[in-house]
C-alpha cells in the first residue's frame, strides 16, 4: 500500500492519462501487502507473504462507462490501459448508458491504521503460532489457525478492494488500513475442540496469550462429546457465529436486491420483521470497524438503519440504484467477481445489551454455546432462510457451567425467525466482519 | 503483454537466488493473467471489466519447510528480495518443524501446453458478447413477472513460466470461456429462479468463444423464464424419504460440492483444518474404505480436452493424468502433490496441486471429475423405471459441512414421479443426509449418451481464499433412502432421517420428556465465572 502523497501522485498520473478522449474518468489503486501463518497438526504449514497492487480505470464515453484493471503501474501500462478502456466504452451500445461519476464528497474518516503492523513478520507470527502449538502439544491437544497481518484493502477473500480513488470531477480520497488477525482451534482426540477468534487494525488490541488460554480452557472441558438430538434448543451464540449468519444479510440489504424482490426487505418496508429487540444498522465509523469511508466509487459511506425494533428499514444505495430510484446514494456500491458491481451493507452493526458471554451462559439452566458455524448457503433470500453446521467450539450448557462438548450439528432456519426469538442480547465485538453481540436463542437444529 | 524472455529469465534468477541463500528445493511461478467479466442486469450494463496481472511467486524448502512470497510486477530486484524473504519465511517456520518436509520423485519437465481453442474469447468485441447477453435479457423480461434477468460472460486466459531448481521449465497457456443466464420470478410474496445451461454462476469450460456459440443461449430464454414463472404457483415439494432422482446437472453439482474435496490429500492430512478444510476420509482409508455402492466410479481426468479442470502440469511441474478416485464404490485414490504424496507413501504425485495465481501457494484441487456413466439410459429412462420418487434436474445451493460428512442440498425446481411419469412440478426441492449413506443409496445411472459437461469457474478454498475452475462431468443417477423436503422441518419429523451414532445425545427444549444430561444445581457464583 502506498503512502497518501505517493498514491496521489500515481492517481494524478493515471487520470490524466485515462480522461484523454472521453467525457469523464475515474482511477483507483486497491490491494497492499498480506503475511499469513497458518498451522495444523502442531506444525506449520506454508507461510506466506504476498505484495499486490492494482490500478483500476472506469472511463465513460457518452454515459457509457467500462473498467479496466491492471496491476502495471507504469506510464506505459497505464497508457494501454486507458487506450484499451476508451475503445471498449465507445462501442458498447446506447442502452449500456450509466449514471456517471460521483462529485467530491466529505467522508466521515476513520483512523485504522497502525504503524505497528509492518513489524509484525514472519518470526513475530512464528512465535504466536509456536506459543499455541506449545500449549496445546503439552496438553494432549492439536493445534491448527492462522495469524493474518494485512496493510492496504487486500482482503482475505481474495479481493484487492480499494484504498484510493480519484475522478475527473474532483473526487479524491484515500484510507490507509492495517487488519491484524488470530483464529486458533484446540481439538482432542475425541473430536472436541474449542475455537476463539478475534481481529483488530492495531496489533495491541489483540491478546494471543488470553485467547490462548481460554481456547485451552475450554478444549479441557472433560464431559464426552454428545449429539444432539434434532428440535429446538436454548442456544447462547457466540458473536462469531452471529457475525456468520449475517454474512447473507449484506448483499440482501442493497437497493438491487430490493428491486428485484429478492431481498429480505422486499414488500416489508414499515413492518415488522424480528423481534423488537432487533436494531440493525450499517455503520462504517463503528469503533469497532473503523471501515474505510468510501464506496468503490468514492461515494460517502452513511450511516443505516436496516431494522429498528424489529421493523424493517433501509435498503443500502449506490449513486446507480439510488439515481434509478430518487434516493439518495449511501455509500454502499461494491465490486464483487461473483456478483459484480451491486450494492452491499458492508459493515454491518448489531445492537447489544449489557450482559457479557459469562453472563449469557451463566442464566442458561440448560442448553448450548455455539461458537463458530460454517458451510452456510442461502436457500431463500426473502426469508434468510439458510443452513449450515455448528463447528468448533460449541458446548453444552448445564446449571450455567459448560459441562460437555458437542459434535457438530446441522441447522436450517429462517435468520428472521430466529431474530424474533431473542431471548437476551449480550455486549458486542467484531466477528465475521460485523459487530455483533452474543445472543441467547431459541435455536432449531437439525441432527448431526 | 507477456515478455516471455523476461519472465523466463525473472523465475530462473528466483530459483537460483533462493537455492544460493540455502533453499534445498525452489520453485517460481511467473504468471500473467486477463480476465473478462462481463454482467448485464435487467436490460443494463452492470459490469464490463477486464483485469490484467502479472508476477512472480516463489516457493522454497528451508530446512524441511516451505516458504513462499509472491511480488506483482516484479524488477530484478524486487524478485531477489522476494526469494530472500521466501527464504526467511522457511527458516522462521522450520522452528517448528517436526518432521521435515520432503517430496516424491519428480523427473524435470521442459514442455509447452496450450488449451485448444478456435477463437480467442478475449478478442471478441465487447459488442458481440453485450448484443446476445442483451437480447437473452429482452427475451427473458418479456415475460409477465420476471423481475430479474441476470447474464453472464466470463473469459480467463492464464499464462504461466514454471521452473523448478530440479530442472523443469514448463510454458502454460490456460484459456477458460463462460456464460449464462438466470430469470428471477415473482408474484409480491415469492421469489423463484430458473437458470441456464448449468446453474446460477453460468457454465465454464476450457475452452474458446466457440463454447458460447454451441450454448444456444437465446434459444432457452423463453422456455427458462416461463419456469421460473411456473415455479410461484407450484406446491412446496413435500418431506418424505424415498427414490431421489438427479438430472446430470444436479449430479454434476453433488459431486463437486460434496464428494470432490474430500480426496484433498491435504485435507485428509488435516494440513487444512484451521479453514474448515477436513475429510472424513483418512489415509489408511484407501483402497478399503466403501463410499458408495458398487454402481460409483469416480474419476478425476486432467488431460482430457475442454474440461475446466485440464492442464498439461500442475502447480509444482509435475504433468496432468487421469486419478481414479472410486471404484465400484470403494476409495481408490487422491488428489494428490509432490509433498503429502511423500507422506503417505505413494510413488509419484498425483499431479493436482493447483494455486489461483502467481500469488497462490498450491494446493490439492479437483481437476476434471467424472461420474463415470452406467446402464440405465438417458433421464426418461431412469423416471421410466422409477414407479415413486422426486426428480431434480438443476442445482440450487449445496452446503457441506466442514469434514464432508453431511450434506444439505436445494435445487431450482422438482418433478413429482409416479407410476414411472413426470407428475407435479415442485418448488423449493431440498434433500440432505450423510455422504456414505448417500452414495451407498446409488441404484441406477444414466449411460454414455446422458453425460453432462459442466464446469465452475471458481471453486473456493483455503484462507487466502484460492478460486480454481473445476470442470464436471456427470450422468443422471438415482438414489435410493433420501431425505427429501423438510426444508424448515427438524429431521425428528422425518422417519429414519436422523443417525446420532454411539454419543450421548442432548434431547431439544421441547418434546421429549427425557434427558440425557444428568440435572445439577446451578453452582454459587456461576454467573460471574468468567467463559470466555
Amino acid at each position: 500500500m502506498r503512502a497518501k502523497e505517493e498514491a496521489f501522485r500515481i492517481l494524478e498520473a493515471a487520470l490524466s492519462v485515462a480522461s484523454s478522449g472521453v467525457d469523464e474518468a475515474e482511477v483507483c489503486l486497491g490491494g497492499g501487502d498480506l503475511a499469513v501463518t497458518t498451522f495444523a497438526n502442531n506444525v506449520v504449514q506454508p507461510s506466506q507473504e504476498h505484495s499486490f497492487e492494482i490500478l483500476t480505470v472506469r472511463v465513460g464515453s457518452k454515459g457509457r462507462m467500462v473498467r479496466l484493471s491492471t496491476t502495471d503501474l507504469s506510464s506505459q501500462g497505464l497508457r494501454e490501459v486507458a487506450t484499451q478502456a476508451r475503445n471498449r466504452a465507445e462501442h458498447l451500445p446506447e442502452r449500456a448508458r450509466g449514471v456517471g461519476l460521483p462529485e467530491p464528497q466529505s467522508y466521515v474518516q476513520t483512523d485504522a491504521y497502525d504503524p505497528e503492523a509492518e513489524l509484525f513478520r514472519a518470526l513475530e507470527r512464528t512465535a504466536v503460532a509456536g506459543r499455541a502449538i506449545i500449549a496445546a502439544h503439552q496438553q494432549g491437544l492439536t493445534a491448527c489457525g492462522q495469524i493474518a497481518v494485512r496493510r492496504g484493502s487486500l482482503g482475505l477473500d481474495g479481493s484487492p478492494g480499494i484504498y484510493a480513488i480519484a475522478n475527473t470531477r474532483g473526487l479524491l480520497a484515500y484510507h490507509p488500513e492495517t487488519r491484524v488477525g488470530l483464529r486458533l482451534a484446540l481439538r482432542n482426540k475425541s473430536g472436541a475442540s474449542s475455537w476463539v477468534e478475534d481481529e483488530s487494525f492495531a496489533v495491541s488490541a489483540l491478546e494471543p496469550e488470553a485467547m490462548t488460554k481460554t481456547a485451552l480452557r475450554r478444549a479441557l472441558i472433560p464431559g464426552e462429546l454428545r449429539r444432539l438430538e434434532a428440535g429446538r434448543h436454548t442456544a447462547v451464540l457466540e458473536a462469531a457465529a452471529v457475525g456468520a449468519l449475517l454474512g447473507p444479510v449484506s448483499l440482501n440489504a442493497g437497493a438491487t436486491a430490493y428491486a428485484a424482490g429478492r431481498s429480505f426487505l422486499s414488500g416489508r418496508m414499515g413492518q415488522a420483521i424480528t423481534g423488537r429487540n432487533i436494531n440493525l444498522h450499517d455503520d462504517h465509523s463503528h469503533p469497532l470497524h473503523r471501515g474505510r469511508p468510501f464506496d468503490f466509487e468514492g461515494v460517502a459511506k452513511k450511516r443505516v438503519t436496516l431494522i429498528e425494533g424489529g421493523v424493517a428499514r433501509g435498503p443500502v444505495h449506490s449513486l446507480e440504484s439510488a439515481v434509478r430510484t430518487g434516493a439518495h446514494a449511501t455509500g454502499h456500491r461494491i465490486w464483487d467477481p461473483e456478483v459484480g458491481e451491486t450494492e452491499s451493507a458492508t459493515h454491518l452493526v448489531m445492537d447489544g445489551g449489557s450482559a457479557t458471554l459469562s453472563d449469557l451462559v451463566g442464566s442458561t439452566g440448560r442448553g448450548l454455546l455455539i461458537g463458530r458455524i460454517g458451510a452456510l448457503e442461502l436457500i431463500d433470500p426473502r426469508q434468510l432462510l439458510m443452513t449450515g453446521t455448528t463447528q468448533e467450539g460449541c458446548f453444552v450448557i448445564d446449571g450455567g457451567e459448560l459441562v460437555a462438548p458437542l459434535a457438530p450439528t446441522r441447522f436450517a432456519f429462517s435468520l428472521l425467525e430466529l431474530l424474533g426469538k431473542v431471548e437476551a442480547l449480550g455486549n458486542v465485538s467484531w466477528a465475521n466482519g460485523a459487530v455483533v453481540p452474543s445472543l441467547k436463542v431459541e435455536l432449531p437444529l437439525f441432527a448431526a | 503483454m507477456f515478455n516471455h524472455p523476461l519472465a523466463l529469465e525473472q523465475a530462473y534468477n528466483a530459483v537460483e537466488e533462493a537455492i544460493r541463500l540455502g533453499a534445498s528445493y525452489a520453485d517460481a511461478r511467473y504468471e500473467y493473467h486477463q480476465r473478462e467479466d462481463v454482467v448485464t442486469r435487467n436490460g443494463t450494463l452492470s459490469q464490463a471489466n477486464v483485469t490484467q496481472t502479472r508476477g512472480i511467486g516463489i516457493r522454497v524448502l528451508v530446512r524441511g519447510a516451505w516458504g513462499f512470497v509472491a511480488a506483482s510486477e516484479p524488477t530484478r530486484h524486487d524478485v531477489a528480495v522476494a526469494a530472500k524473504r521466501a527464504v526467511d519465511l522457511a527458516r522462521a517456520s522450520a522452528v517448528l518443524q517436526e518432521r521435515p518436509i520432503q517430496l516424491v520423485e519428480q523427473a524435470p519437465q521442459r514442455a509447452l501446453f496450450r488449451t485448444p481453442i478456435k477463437r480467442d474469447p478475449l478478442a471478441v468485441p465487447l459488442e458481440d458478447k453485450l448484443q446476445i447477453l442483451l437480447s437473452v435479457d429482452d427475451k427473458l423480461r418479456q415475460v409477465d413477472q420476471i423481475v430479474l434477468a441476470e447474464g453472464r460472460f466470463f473469459a480467463h486466459r492464464r499464462r504461466k513460466i514454471f521452473v523448478s531448481s530440479e530442472g523443469s521449465e514448463l510454458d502454460q497457456e490456460l484459456v477458460y470461456t463462460g456464460a449464462g443466464y438466470l430469470a428471477g420470478a415473482s408474484d409480491g410474496n415469492d421469489f423463484q429462479i430458473r437458470s441456464y445451461p448449468f446453474w446460477t454462476e453460468g457454465q465454464v469450460l476450457g475452452r474458446g468463444w466457440e463454447m458460447v456459440a454451441e450454448l444456444n443461449l437465446m434459444d432457452h430464454a423463453e422456455r427458462v423464464a416461463h419456469e421460473a414463472v411456473e415455479l410461484l404457483k407450484a406446491p412446496v415439494c413435500p418431506a418424505q424419504k424415498g427414490t431421489l432422482i438427479l438430472g446430470n446437472a444436479a449430479a454434476a453439482a453433488q459431486l463437486h460440492a460434496n464428494v470432490s474435496h474430500l480426496f484433498e490429500l491435504d485435507r485428509v492430512l488435516g494440513q487444512q483444518a484451521s479453514e474448515n478444510g477436513r475429510s472424513f476420509l483418512s489415509a489408511d482409508k484407501l483402497g478399503t474404505f466403501q463410499l458408495g455402492s458398487n454402481l460409483l466410479q469416480v474419476v478425476a481426468d486432467a488431460r482430457e480436452q475442454g474440461g475446466a479442470g485440464s492442464f498439461g502440469f500442475d502447480d509444482e511441474g509435475v504433468e496432468a493424468q487421469r486419478l481414479e478416485l472410486v471404484s465400484d464404490g470403494r476409495l481408490t485414490g487422491y488428489l494428490s502433490g509432490r509433498d503429502t504424496a511423500q507422506e503417505v507413501g505413494l510413488e509419484r504425485s498425483g499431479g493436482a496441486f493447483r494455486a489461483s495465481s502467481y500469488a497462490h501457494v498450491p494446493t490439492a484441487r479437483p481437476t476434471n471429475l467424472m461420474l463415470v456413466p452406467g446402464q440405465s439410459g438417458d433421464l426418461d429412462a431412469l423416471v421410466a423405471d422409477t414407479k415413486s420418487g422426486i426428480l431434480i434436474d438443476t442445482p440450487r445451493a449445496i452446503s457441506v459441512d466442514a469434514s464432508g460428512q453431511t450434506f444439505f442440498a436445494v435445487g431450482e425446481r422438482a418433478f413429482e414421479i409416479k407410476d414411472g411419469r413426470r407428475a407435479r412440478l415442485l418448488k423449493n426441492p431440498t434433500y440432505h443426509g450423510s455422504t456414505t449413506s448417500f452414495w451407498q443409496g446409488l441404484d441406477a445411472l444414466g449411460g454414455p449418451t446422458s453425460l453432462g459437461h459442466f464446469g465452475l469457474s471458481r471453486s473456493k478454498k483455503g484462507r487466502p481464499a484460492q478460486y480454481v475452475p473445476v470442470g464436471l462431468h456427470a450422468v443422471p443417477a438415482r438414489f435410493q433412502g433420501v431425505a427429501i423436503g423438510a426444508q424448515l422441518e427438524p429431521l425428528d419429523r422425518v422417519a429414519g432421517a436422523t443417525d446420532s451414532g454411539n454419543l450421548p445425545t442432548l434431547p431439544p427444549r421441547r418434546g421429549s420428556k427425557k434427558s440425557s444430561v444428568p440435572k445439577k444445581k446451578p453452582k454459587k457464583g456461576a454467573r460471574k465465572r468468567d467463559t470466555k
